[in-house]
Formats: C-alpha cells, structure tokens, sequence
C-alpha cells in the first residue's frame, strides 16, 4: 500500500476518523500488519475521551488493537492491567488522566491491548518526543476528532483520515463533506514568532495588533460575540480564538464592515465547527482562516459500511472522492 | 503540632512554603509533617541538616552533584502507597515492582552523588539487594518485566507460546494460561523476597524526602537571605529582623524594607508608635520567624539568638478561620482566653498580642490591657503588645518605633510615599504615653480639612474625657 511507504517517513502520524466507525481502527491495524517485522520500529497510542471498552456514542464494542514484539505502546493504567499481551515498562508518568496514570511499554510477548492516551495537545506532544528515547521511527495516534476533546491530533507531522458511510450513506454527500474537511486541513499556517504563546493560550477570545501585541478580548468564548460587538476590533482585525469556531461566529464575523481586512486563526482545522455554507460566505466577503497547528494528509481511507448497515459501491465511492479531492484513496475493506 | 496545621493560619508561614524549591512529592510530604519542635537537641539536629545544604550550595564545586541530585529528586514519583502494600505483605503487581524497581536505581544515584559530597547528615540505605531481586538479567535500567530469567519454566512455556501461529487455538489459550500462573507465582516470590527489605524501602523513602526538604530549605536560605539562628536560654534577640514576604512586595515596588534590632525577655514589652509605623508587621514578623526556628528552618535576620518556646500565641489580624463569624470583641476574647489558659497550664510561650481591648470603649478597653500586662508579668511571659492606648499603668520595657519625621516642607504625603518619611527603627520609650499622630498622618494622607480641623478642636477639649484620670 502506497500510503504505508509514504507513513515511515514521517516520526508522528495520527489516525482520525471524520465520524464513528468509519473504520479508523481498522487502518491501524492495516499499518500494524504491514509495518510488522519491517524493522521500522512503531509506537502507538490514542488521544481523545476513547478508550472504553464499549464506544460509548454507538455502543459498538471498541476493539483492542493486536501488537507484535518490539512495539511501543502507550496507554493509561486502566486498560494496562487489562493487556493480553507481555510487555515490559518503560515508564510511568506523574500527571493522570481519568483513567489513571499513563505506562510506556514494550510488547515482549504479541497480544492484544486497549489503547488510551494523554489528555491534551501539550501531554501528547511530550510523550512524542519522549520516544526518540527509544529508538522509535513512527508514532502512530489513534486520534479523535471530537469538540469535547482538548487534544489536538494536528500536533503530529502527518494524518490519515477515515471516512466513510457513517458519515453520510449518500455518495455525494460523503464526498463533498470530506471535500470540505480537507479543505479546512488544507488551511494556511499562521506563521509568526506570537504562534508558540498562542497555543498556550487555551481560553478565550484575543487579538493581536500591528505591533504584535495579544490583548484578551472581553468574550467568554467565541459563543458570546454578539453581546458586545463593537469591543471586537479595537484592537485590529486578527482574531485567534482559541476553542471551537463555529457558524455563529463566522456569520458574526461576515456581518462586520472591514471584513476584507478580517484574520480569523483557529488552533488547527480540528476546531472548526462551522457548516460548509458559513464557511463559504465568510471567505468569500473576503475573511480569511489560518491555523496555527497544520499537519499534512498523507491518505484518505474510505469504509463503505456504515453501523446501520448501509454499504455503499465501494469502487465508485473511491472514484469519487479521488477525482474530486485529489489525493490517494484507500478502501482497506475491499483491498 | 505539625507545619501543616500551621499554614493555613499565618500567611507568612503559607508564603514561605509557597517559596520552598521543593522538587518531589515525597519532599512536599515531608515539609508538611514536620512537626513543631520545643527541645533545643532536635531544633539543631534539624538546623545541622540544613547548614551542611547550605553549604554545599554556596560551594560552586559542588554545583555539579547538587543538580544531579535535585534532577534526580524530580524523578521519585510518590510510591508510599506501593511501599505500604509491601510492609503489609500484599503481593505487588508489575506497575508497583517498576515503581519500586525505578525507585531504588534513583536512590543508588542520589547516594552516588552524596558521597561525591561526603554529606554526613543524610544517607540513603543500601538498595543493592533490591535492584538485584528486580533485575534478574543485570540490565540496570529502570524497566520492568516479568523476565523469563526468573523461571526456566517461564521461559519454556513462552518459547512454547511464540512458536504457535494461530493464538486463538485451544492450545494456545492453555500456553497462555500457564504463563500467566507462572508469572503470578513469580510475582508472590518477588513480593515474599522484597518484603525483607521494606524497612530498608520506607527508610530511603524518609531519607529522600528529607534530603528534598533540606536542601529546599537551604535554597530557600540563600535565595531570601535567611541566616542560621543561636538557640538562647534567656534572651531571644535579633538583629536586622526583617520580614520576607513583606520585605519581597517592597522591593518590587523599589522600596526598602527597614529591619529590626530587637531583644526579648522574660517579660511583656510594650510596643507603641504611630499609625502606620509598622507595629503589626514587627508582630508577625516576630511570630513568623519564631516558627520558622521551631519548624527547623533559617530565619529572617542578618544574626538571630532565639530561646525556643513550647508554645505561640498570637492574636492580631491574620487568617484565624475558625474565629470569623464572631464579632471583633467576641473574636479578641477567645483569642485572649486561650493566651491565658496557656499561661496557666506553665507552658513556656512566646506572646505576640496586636492592640488587646481596641475592640471596646477606651476606658475598659485600657482596663483590660493593663490587667493583662500585670498578668504576663507575673507569670513572666515573653511577650510584646502593641498598643495606641496611653496610662499603660505597667512599670514593664516599652518600646516606641520612632515615627514620622516629615520635613516642614513638604505639605502631603501619599500612602506609597508615607514610607519615605518614617523612622522605622525602635527606641526605649520612658513615657507612658503614646504617640499622638494619627489626626496629623491623617491630614497628609489628604484627609478632609473640615474634619481635620474639628477633629483637632474635640482632642484639645476632650483630652481629660477619652484617658481616664489616674
């Protein structure tokens, strides 16, 4: 598979899915099977609220991840005591998640193990680096794309995404929806010496002024914008908010006069929430939308099965969505 | 009585925990239990600690193994919990023996490096035979595994596992299952075997934790400029007492903190001076430092002699939690009350009291006052009141903090500049009246001229009425 080559170049890649069951688990186990006994030497782990046994949105059971020896994995206490494999501890961290503290280990014994991991952008970001302690090559995340979540899978080099009839069991649909993920994925870097201090920034509302100055800006989160309008430009026309941005915001933002002079910088494109159509006439009056995380899409995984049983043609589907987006499409179901 | 009781109660003592460089948990543990200690034997014990830090700090030779050891120390994660499963002979699992195992590598580092110091005060035991039980393939790395070195049969049963294709198979589950037995018995010995040296373990522990709040408490020393105190069996007395709190928001406000030359005796001296004058703050800073000697730490002053109490009472406007909701006389009584019965019971005490009896009328206000100075008195109390009341009928020490010295021409002043033009220091005060200054500090801090002025007329008129006649 193309796409696995492309992968070992990179030292962090994370797995997202545009939606449940859109088989984001089956692509790590696709790339755990093909990497396996390759020498490139893989760690795993996951970010966001999985980690269940049981998905706690469909109520599908959460599979547990098979890995070969030599293998890195990280995951919290919880689900450690659970493994049904052998693996010897590297490490333990200090800080804790809800499910306890989280274990480096490395598989000595092949099996099967639940995968859970750091709660936040920054925790995750160290544990990456932490692996060049080991040796490793790759580290793979099973990343979550959810508003709930405060880690951010755009922190790794590059993605994968999944896509696939949960999303939408309409073939046009699907494909113009995943059109419009990739476009956000394709969002420019916001590249200035302010981004560093901006990431650490998680609440609120800012502005950044000619002279490079951040000023909080009187707003909860971008949800409460319309209260007070006339306190958003005071500061010039560069906006960073740093949560979720959503339609609402967008349209505040478009109804503004100066909207040509506009800036908006979100995190990354994973805290976008806008609809297509916001999003659209926000950069056609001339607002324009960077990111201050990006990461590169190395592939696009289709699963033409949705939960509810749905199946859709999986060869047209793939037409689809590669003559439309452009870049390779896998369905690793129908291989 | 331990610092933790403490803290929430004074916030100079909360501050300077809040400074302590402390770099472990366990160290974070350690400080909170530390209890108050009244023999001068344990206080120098714990002071002997400390200055043996302190210098190996001051020394830049030694800056290499110093840092290796507060490295090291940011790397004990808190395992008293594990350690207690092992003394009460639970059988440990694999993320407890890691923990354990990584503990005792760490404890061999920090040994290392204090010998590197000939450090004489704290030793770390010998945790070789506990890395040895953990370490069955000599590896000396801080991982942990049920290695196969530890049973043949393990090893076998595993080769037996990994050669099998499909691990879904019957077979392959009973491989499984027999691995897994075999870890579990192997996990009981481990714990059997470990459990011998569990005093060993909870002795390293102690000793790491201390070692932490040692040498925190010797960076807290030389970054706030705290000194070694004498313990005295008379005289308390300091030179260049000063607060660090206090002496920290002064500075970056550019201003100087102006320290204290002061001796205590067995015997209340009264403190008066101005408003504004710092009386209240010599208080605290007194109580502040008494409890930092007695908590085995340095103290706030450039020489310190301090004759160690079995008990502090203080009674001035801090944060005394379980008194609000009282009225401010009902507050002083309790307060009071429990400086008395302390005196009753004999104890040995140091008695900080901010103004006793503001809180009422003058005239019993005074009343009261002056039976409380007779009182301490008697019972020689070591003790220092403040007081604007003037007819103190006592005989005792007084001291006055000069005051304001303001030049004639200057015509208003500013709380920020106020500091400027007061005289800080003490002076044996021979009057039993105290300062009167409030109305002319009062009028430089801009108060209004109407009210000023009748405020005048009513201290000439009813000067005989608001002191009481002898």
């Amino acid at each position: 598979m193309p796409f696995v080559d492309d992968l070992i170049k990179h030292t962090s890649v994370s797995i997202i899915g545009t939606e449940k069951n859109t088989g984001k688990t089956e692509c790590l186990k696709h790339i755990l099977r093909r990497l396996d006994g390759s020498g490139h030497r893989l760690a795993v782990t996951s970010i966001g609220l999985d980690g269940e046994g049981i998905d706690q949105v469909t109520l599908t059971p959460k599979p547990e991840i098979f890995l070969s020896e030599g293998t890195i994995f990280v995951t919290t206490e919880a689900h450690f005591r659970t493994k049904k494999l052998d693996a010897e501890i590297l490490d333990i961290s200090q800080q804790r998640t809800s499910l306890g503290r989280l274990i480096t280990a490395r598989v000595k014994g092949r099996g099967k193990v639940l995968l859970s991991g750091p709660s936040d952008t920054i925790w995750l970001k160290k544990l990456i680096d932490q692996m060049q302690l080991y040796q490793i090559d790759t580290t793979l995340v099973d990343g979550a794309l959810s508003r709930q979540s405060p880690g951010s899978p755009a922190i790794t080099q590059a993605m994968i995404l999944t896509t696939g009839a949960a999303l939408s069991a309409n073939i046009n649909t699907l494909v113009s929806k995943t059109a419009f993920l990739y476009e956000l994925i394709q969002l420019p870097l916001w590249d200035n010496p302010l981004s560093e201090k901006m990431l650490q920034q998680t609440h609120g509302v800012w502005a950044v002024d000619e002279y490079g100055q951040m000023h909080e800006l009187p707003f909860q989160s971008a949800f409460t914008l319309d209260a007070n309008k006339e306190e958003l430009f005071q500061h010039g026309h560069t906006i960073y908010a740093s949560g979720a941005i959503t339609s609402r915001l967008l349209n505040t933002l478009r109804m503004q006069p100066n909207i040509g002079k506009t800036r908006l910088i979100a995190r990354d494109f994973s805290k976008i929430f806008a609809d297509h159509q916001s999003y659209q006439a926000f950069t056609k009056s001339g607002g324009q939308i960077n990111v201050l995380l990006q990461t590169k899409l190395i592939a696009l995984c289709v699963n033409p099965v949705s939960p509810k049983g749905y199946i859709l043609d999986s060869v047209k589907l793939r037409e689809q969505m590669q003559a439309t987006l452009q870049i390779p499409v896998y369905d690793l179901f129908n291989l | 009585m331990i610092l933790a009781d403490i803290i929430p109660q004074y916030n100079g003592i909360k501050h300077i925990t809040e400074l302590l460089p402390l770099r472990s948990s366990a160290g974070r543990k350690r400080m909170l239990s530390q209890t108050f200690m009244t023999k001068a034997k344990d206080i120098k014990e714990e002071l002997d600690k400390v200055e043996e830090m302190y210098g190996f700090l001051l020394n830049p030779q030694f800056e290499k193994p110093i840092t290796a050891i507060q490295q090291t120390l940011m790397q004990i994660h808190y395992i008293q919990n594990s350690l207690n499963a092992l003394v009460q002979k639970h059988i440990m699992d694999e993320i407890e023996l890691f923990e354990i195992k990584r503990f005792a590598l760490l404890c061999e580092e920090i040994t290392t490096q204090l010998d590197t110091l000939s450090c004489q005060y704290i030793a770390v035991p010998d945790l070789n035979k506990v890395i040895e039980l953990l370490d069955p393939e000599s590896n000396r790395t801080a991982h942990f595994f049920i290695y196969s070195a530890y049973d043949p049969l393990l090893a076998e049963a595993r080769r037996q596992y990994k050669a099998l294709e499909d691990e879904q198979s019957d077979e392959a589950q009973l491989l499984r299952e027999q691995c897994l037995n075999l870890e579990d018995r192997i996990r009981q010995r481990l714990s059997k075997n470990l459990h011998s040296y569990s005093s060993d373990l909870m002795q390293a522990w102690e000793a790491v934790a201390t070692l932490d709040f040692t040498l925190a408490r010797a960076g807290l020393a030389l970054e706030s400029g705290l000194v070694r105190p004498q313990i005295a069996s008379d005289i308390t007395q300091y030179e260049g007492l000063f607060h660090p709190g206090i002496k920290e928001i002064l500075q970056k406000k550019n201003q100087r903190f102006h320290p204290w030359d002061i001796q205590l005796f067995d015997a209340p001296c009264l403190i008066t001076g101005a408003n504004m004058a710092g009386k209240t703050v010599l208080l605290k800073t007194i109580a502040l430092n008494q409890y930092l000697l007695q908590f085995g730490f340095f103290v706030a002053a450039a020489k310190a002699d301090i004759v160690p109490v079995d008990v502090i009472r203080t009674a001035f406007d801090d944060e005394q939690s379980e008194l609000t909701g009282l009225s401010s006389f009902a507050a002083e009584i309790v307060r009071l009350q429990s400086v008395l019965s302390a005196i009753k019971e004999g104890k040995k005490m140091l008695v900080l009291i901010d103004e006793p009896a503001r809180t009422t009328n003058p005239h019993e206000g005074l009343a009261i006052a002056n039976a409380l100075i007779d009182l301490l008195e008697k019972h020689r109390v070591r003790s220092l009141i403040t007081t604007h009341y003037s007819k103190i009928q006592s005989s005792c020490r007084k001291l006055r903090i000069k005051g304001l010295k303001i030049p004639e021409t200057i015509s208003a002043i500013t709380i920020d500049t106020i500091n400027r033009y007061m005289d800080y220091s003490l002076m044996e005060h021979r009057s039993n009246e105290a300062p009167r200054e409030a109305i002319q500090i009062a009028r430089l801090l801009g108060l209004d001229e109407e009210l000023i002025s009748l405020a005048r007329f009513y201290a000439g008129r009813n000067e005989t009425e608001i002191e009481p006649s002898t």
